[in-house]
């Protein structure tokens, strides 16, 4: 059994000054091998942005990653001094957001970005450098990737900044890629286009990916496994055609029934009733429990075990 | 008593924390010195004794005396009522004009109005404040004017200059948050509603631009105080005999060398320690105002 | 059957925006015009919710905005009740503005943030009332009845909006519309910024707003899925143009427009669509140049 690439082991990332702490990521188990496409899914406060930045060790001020183990290749991510966590980044792991202006310099052509983030990680030679922007423009989708070196980042629509940014994301040749929301903020049309382009980047570099998103659709479309996240821990995990077909956490299905489909039904569109609870404000027992269509007195009192099938695994007292 | 440490440690939060409540109490000590100077004053600070001239600080005078044999205490505790009054009239008059001001630009935007009032607001402060000031005093004059029965002293020329000139960078503050907040979806809510433009700009505009301004006012409460030190210390400000730091650290120039030390240190603190704990204030209540909605926000 | 007339007509309405050229260029007056509503023509009928779809940069909020009089269309009419907008009097005006209200689509910026929810719909209650003060008991029992109709715990009006959740603060906002007792409700991306398990709670809510006040709802999304769902006709709109209108079930299922055939294709279709063909890249120069421009139709001119 070979090492995974990515193996987040009892993560926990909390915000606040000591003793008044808040955990907004609680134990969280994450597997991804080489080559392979994982999802991870969950609404807002389920903390998967979170896991994502830890994992790039780009939390924001005030959170840190209190507990656990973030294994890349063997290597510890969270015991690595600075230095080594940044040649890490870029080149081995690499992270595109949902706003692509967030990521691009404003003043600085996008062609020469991309230069730059390769000249710092390898040493090409400045001729194959041009070549090999124009190469990484063509791969993610963009036409006449020539002209397109000189343009600046707002001078793009938003699906070409995404592609532009993938393609800063894979200069230097990553293992890992984090897509985080890549699509959200995306007409669908655009989105689309967007996702196969992933699709295809992967195929051709063989790299694997951790695709963020609330949206189960796009999860399923694109990935082999996903992770259900809620309320900061794993709730769920298994192959996308299982975990679609018959979910084992009251969690999951309940928001596979919620997405809007053209199915033309009629009557009131099914929804989960409450709101997810607020960090630090954990019910006791199952924190899905108050809201749940399953939940019996047990849910609410202890913490459910953890049900496994070989590649499947789920936290619920029901999922027996 | 675990009521008053709550309310103490509520007290020290809306500061912003130790270091914004550290500069609360200064401003509330300047507030107490400079209302009670004629009761807390040991002598008369005009007073002058030929037999006291330029003694050391200790019994009878806490602070020495200086070359008039004025008592230093005394003119400290009186001394602050100048800076107050300028530095806080000062700011209440920019506040009265530039805040208006910005408003109506930011939320009227669009047109030449806008541009006319912003490009004029931003000339005025290309010049530094203490150049304009020096300038304006120069034109206007230090003797006192008669204006029917109302006597315009210095200090009062001084303060409303001052005002005047801190209009500009309020206005162009509350410009900038006004045109954003104008554009938010419940300023359209209100106009959906059919109430006026004026109504919707006073009541829920302006209260959204009020964060930057506050920390802004008190930060001008600082230079303020700096600002009317050094006037009165070139001469053009506040005018002898009244007390004020600043022309109290001009008649001390004479002895900085000469060991009379608590002539020229005492105005000095007095000044440093006013323009920290203003610093300090403003410091504490920018963290205060601006980060809450974020902080409560990140609970969601 | 005999056709009702329409609630709120719309006649060949164009929005245009002046591209802000710099200082020279101004000197070679060539005055770049980009139309964000290129000559829409649109009936809305009584008692309905009709869907508007697009994408962004289609022009479906500015038209949104347009209806309720936010902007002003640079030409074509408007004709609400039959009586042309442009021509009515100052208590004409007022009484429109009762009977149009909006929904927006952000839920942070659509309250007050100093403002307790309380005094968000005392204050819209009290804007309907204009001259006519009520008291305060009565006032109360008004807003307590809105805050039942929209499914809040009465509650919450002592909140201020951050307190609240981003499903809680869209419905406020329907309820501050609600307030002025409107006839038309338009509905701008209301669910769009929410998650996915409380969007239903919204649609819902409209749905039955609809049914038991006869509230005409014009509900501008970019989901097709719930626009299908409790829509009886739509529209959709490409650059400032309507390509097609028709009932969900005609438009959706059997398309006329290309463009609204590549929308239904767009859809993820979760494990189904696993298989993708290569996509048409064709992302030119003027889309990009279009873009540039987004800023410049948004909200408030």
């Amino acid at each position: 059994m070979s090492e995974p690439l990515l193996h987040v082991d009892g993560l926990r990332v909390s915000f606040g000054a000591r003793g008044n702490e808040r955990e907004v990521v609680r134990n969280v188990d994450l597997r991804i091998e080489r080559g392979e496409v994982v999802g991870l899914v969950g609404e807002s406060g389920s903390g998967k942005s979170l896991t994502a930045l830890a994992i790039m060790q780009l939390l924001p001020t005030g959170a840190r990653a209190s507990h656990g183990r973030i294994l890349f290749d063997g290597v510890d991510l969270l015991r690595l001094p600075r230095r080594a966590i940044n040649e890490r980044r870029g080149r081995d792991i690499a992270m595109i957001f949902q706003d692509p202006l967030i990521a691009l310099n404003p003043t600085i052509p996008i062609g020469r970005q991309i230069y730059d983030c390769i000249r710092t990680h390898a040493d090409l030679g400045h001729r194959p450098t041009l070549m090999r922007v124009e190469e990484l423009l063509a791969l993610v989708g963009i036409a006449h990737p020539r002209e397109r070196t000189r343009a600046y980042a707002h001078e793009l629509s938003g699906g070409m900044r995404q592609r532009v940014m993938t393609a800063l994301a894979i200069a230097c040749g990553p293992k890992l890629l984090i897509a985080d929301e890549p699509t959200t903020a995306l007409d669908v049309t655009v989105q689309a286009q967007i996702m196969t382009m992933l699709d295809r980047i992967r195929n051709e570099l063989g790299l694997a990916v951790l695709f963020i998103s609330h949206n189960l659709d796009l999860v399923a479309e694109i990935c082999d496994r996903t992770f259900v996240m809620y309320a900061g821990s794993v709730v769920e995990s298994g192959p996308v055609e299982t975990l679609f077909a018959a979910p084992k956490h009251p969690y999951t299905r309940q928001l596979l029934r919620c997405i809007p489909r053209l199915d033309w039904a009629t009557g009131p569109m099914p929804t989960i009733p409450g709101l997810p609870p607020r960090f630090g404000e954990l019910p006791p027992g199952c924190a899905f429990a108050p809201r749940c269509d399953a939940a019996d007195a047990r849910c609410g009192a202890e913490t459910p075990p953890v049900w496994r099938e070989p590649g499947h695994m789920a936290v619920c007292w029901r999922a027996a | 008593m675990t009521r008053l440490v709550s309310r103490f440690r509520w007290l020290v939060a809306s500061c912003g924390g130790p270091a914004g409540f550290s500069g609360a109490c200064v401003i509330a000590l300047l507030l107490v010195m400079a209302l009670g100077a004629p009761l807390l004053a040991p002598h008369d600070p005009l007073q002058v004794s030929i037999v006291d001239q330029l003694e050391e600080p200790g019994e009878g005078h806490w602070l020495g005396t200086d070359q008039t044999g004025r008592d230093v205490l005394s003119r400290i505790l009186w001394g602050s009522r100048a800076s107050l009054t300028v530095s806080a009239l000062a700011v209440v008059i920019g506040l009265a004009g530039g805040v208006p001001i910005g408003l109506i630009a930011g939320f009227f935007r669009g047109g030449w109005l806008e541009q006319a009032i912003m490009r004029t607001l931003e000339a005025i402060s290309a010049i530094p404040i203490l150049i304009w000031a020096i300038a304006l005093v120069g034109i206007v004059g230090v003797k006192d004017v008669q204006l029917g029965p109302l006597t315009i002293t210095n200090e009062t020329k001084l303060l409303v200059m001052l005002g005047l000139l801190y209009i500009p960078t309020l206005a162009r503050l509350t410009y900038t948050s006004a045109l954003s907040e104008s554009q938010a979806n419940y300023v359209a809510a209100r106009r959906l509603q059919g109430v006026s433009g004026m109504r919707i700009m006073f009541s829920d505009v302006l209260p959204n631009c009020l964060s930057p301004v506050i920390v802004q006012a008190t930060l001008l409460l600082a230079i303020g105080i700096i600002i009317e030190a050094a006037i009165s210390f070139v001469g053009l400000g506040v005018q002898p005999p009244t007390p004020s730091w600043g022309n109290m650290l001009a008649s001390a120039r004479d002895y900085l060398l000469s060991g009379e030390w608590w002539l020229s240190v005492f105005p000095g603190a007095a000044i440093s320690i006013t323009v920290i704990g203003f610093n300090l204030l403003g410091d504490g209540l920018r963290d205060r105002l601006d980060p809450r909605h974020i902080a409560s926000e990140a609970g969601r | 059957m005999i056709a009702a007339a329409p609630l709120y007509e719309l006649r060949d309405i164009r929005k245009e925006y002046v591209l802000r050229r710099g200082l020279l260029e101004r000197f070679t007056r060539s005055e770049r015009r980009i139309a964000a509503v290129d000559g829409v023509s649109l009936a809305i009928p009584r008692g309905e919710i009709f869907g508007l779809v697009g994408e962004s940069g289609s022009g479906k909020s500015t038209l949104g905005q347009i209806l309720v009089r936010l902007i002003e269309p640079s030409s074509g009419r408007l004709f609400y009740r039959g009586a042309d907008v442009a021509a009515l009097s100052a208590a004409e005006r007022r009484e429109f503005r009762h009977c149009v209200q909006m929904v927006f689509q952000d839920t942070n910026s659509s309250l007050n943030p100093r403002k307790r929810i309380r005094r968000v719909l005392s204050e819209a209650l009290r804007a309907r009332d204009a001259d006519k003060r009520q008291t305060a008991s009565a006032m109360r029992v008004e807003m307590a009845g809105l805050m039942h109709q929209v499914g809040l715990d009465a509650v919450l009006l002592d909140r201020f909006p951050h307190e609240l959740s981003g499903g809680q603060r869209q419905r406020i906002g329907i309820a501050r519309a609600l307030a002025m007792a409107p006839e038309l409700l338009v509905a701008d991306e209301p669910v769009s910024s929410l998650d996915v398990s409380m969007q239903g709670q919204i649609v819902n809510l409209l749905q039955n707003l609809n049914r038991e006040l006869g509230l005409t709802i014009l509900l501008i999304s970019h989901d097709l899925a719930i626009v299908a769902r409790i829509c009886v006709q739509i529209a959709v709109m490409k650059n400032g143009q309507i390509v097609e209108t028709g009932p969900p079930s005609r438009v959706l299922a059997a398309p006329s427009h290309p463009y609204t055939r590549t929308l239904l294709d767009s859809i993820p279709r979760g494990l189904h669509g696993r298989l993708r063909e290569q996509p048409r890249d064709e992302e030119t120069w003027d889309q990009s140049a279009s873009r540039t421009l987004e800023p410049e139709l948004k909200a408030g001119e």
